[in-house]
This record gives structure tokens, C-alpha cells and sequence, in this order.
């Protein structure tokens, strides 16, 4: 888990610039993210935290329907948006 | 025959079950009040709770842990039925997450992490009623939101 390596902002850079995923603005921020047009994945992430704590890391992750080495990977780099997207439709019920 | 009713609580949903065995056999069924579905040695079953009680309680009965507790009101809307929350501590702070919701709210202490998911929550639910463009799964929370919140 590399919740230490990362602020909220990054999370939420790395989200808004990857996935294309707008946040709103509020307590928190949450955004979705779309699959073929449809709003498929709702992630919340708290404001100015670092490092993230873990079991918000891990909430974050699963939120994406990721796991934490996928959240990992993706916030890292090795996951793109498509390879996200691949992931994403082998989980939705 | 033993016939035996069962409460789950796990971490993402809450099950009614029901065992029927004999000295031979057993088969069991779950009820996910949620999702109208049930999967158990080819027993198919459909099923739904009719939700008409009320539940005045106070909110009384935090605690931390594993153990869930019960939500009654959101930020500006209140509950039909109660939403179940688990607390616990996280590296100097507290997370409260759903049962029933893919949610979470993180806050410096254990009220502001229980206020948080209520803003999730209800943003959640404005979110949801904006439109129909959603997965089926959010679909299905809308489903649910729309006839516990008021």
C-alpha cells in the first residue's frame, strides 16, 4: 500500500487528468467516473490529508473497484485509462 | 427438520437467512433485502421487505469497531428506515463507512467522520436524482435511497 506516497490532491489530480473524472466541490470532493457515457464509479476523496489513511486509501480503492495494488498502480503510473476501463468492465454486475 | 433464521451483518450488507436441515440435508437461503436475490442449492427465490415502519430512536448508539449502529437522518433529509454505519479509527483519525453504500466519510474524530458520510450520502442521493444515466448498480442505490430517504 503506498497511501504514504501520495496527498488527497495528488488522488485527485491524478483522477481529474487520467480517468477525466470532474469533481464537485463540497465537504469533500466526489466525482464519477464514466464508462461508455454512463456513470459507472462515484470516488470521494477527503481534503489535504497526507499520507492518506490507510483505510481511506483502501475505501478510495474500492470505491474505483480497484485493489489497493491496483489503486497503487494507477496513481503510480502503470495503469492508464484504458487498461482502468478493461478492469472496470470485468467488475460491473 | 431444524428450521433456523439467521442474521448476517457483514461489512457491505446486511442478510436474513434461512436453514432448513434434517439429520441427511441442509440447504440454505439468503435474503439481501437490497437486491431481490437469493442463491443456495438451486433454490431461487424472489424476495422484498416491505418497508413501512418508522424509527424514532436516537442516534445513541455509536460505538467503534466492527459493530455497525445506526444512522437516522441525513444533513436535510431524514431516514424511513435506519442507514447502518461502522466506525473505526484510522491512523490518527476515524472512517465511517455504509453498509449498504459504497460510501465512506473520514473526518479528525468520530463525529465529523459520521457527519462526512451523511454529506456523502445525501450528495449522493442529489447525484442520483438528477437523472437515470447511472450503471445498474447505482441504479439499484437509487432504488433503495428513494424509499428510505424523505
Amino acid at each position: 500500500m503506498k497511501n504514504a506516497s501520495f496527498h488527497t490532491l495528488d488522488v485527485k489530480r491524478i483522477c481529474e487528468n487520467k480517468l477525466g473524472i470532474r469533481f464537485n466541490k463540497g465537504k469533500e470532493f466526489n466525482g464519477w467516473f464514466l464508462l461508455c457515457g454512463k456513470k459507472v464509479a462515484r470516488i470521494t476523496i477527503p481534503k489535504g490529508r497526507k499520507p492518506i489513511p490507510k483505510k481511506t486509501y483502501k475505501s478510495m480503492a474500492m470505491q474505483l473497484k480497484l485493489s489497493v495494488k491496483e489503486f497503487d498502480d494507477l496513481l503510480e503510473c502503470p495503469i492508464d485509462k484504458e487498461k482502468y476501463e478493461e478492469i472496470l468492465k470485468s467488475r460491473i454486475k | 427438520m431444524r428450521r433456523k433464521i439467521i442474521h448476517y451483518n457483514t461489512p457491505r450488507n446486511v442478510f436474513l437467512g434461512l436453514q432448513i436441515s434434517d439429520t441427511e440435508n441442509s440447504a440454505s437461503v439468503k435474503f439481501n433485502p437490497k437486491e431481490d436475490y437469493s442463491v443456495s442449492n438451486k433454490i431461487k427465490i424472489n424476495f422484498s421487505i416491505d418497508s413501512t415502519e418508522s424509527y424514532e430512536n436516537p442516534e445513541s448508539e455509536i460505538c467503534l469497531g466492527s459493530k455497525a449502529f445506526p444512522i437516522y437522518t441525513l444533513v436535510n433529509k431524514r431516514l424511513k428506515k435506519p442507514l447502518m454505519v461502522i466506525l473505526e479509527s484510522d491512523d490518527g483519525g476515524y472512517i465511517a463507512r455504509s453498509v449498504d453504500l459504497p460510501m465512506y466519510g473520514y473526518g479528525d474524530d468520530a463525529k465529523e467522520a459520521i457527519e462526512n458520510l451523511k454529506y456523502e450520502i445525501e450528495s449522493l442521493y442529489n447525484d442520483l436524482m438528477a437523472d437515470d444515466n447511472f450503471s445498474d448498480e447505482w441504479l439499484r442505490y437509487k432504488s433503495f435511497l428513494m424509499e428510505i430517504v424523505y
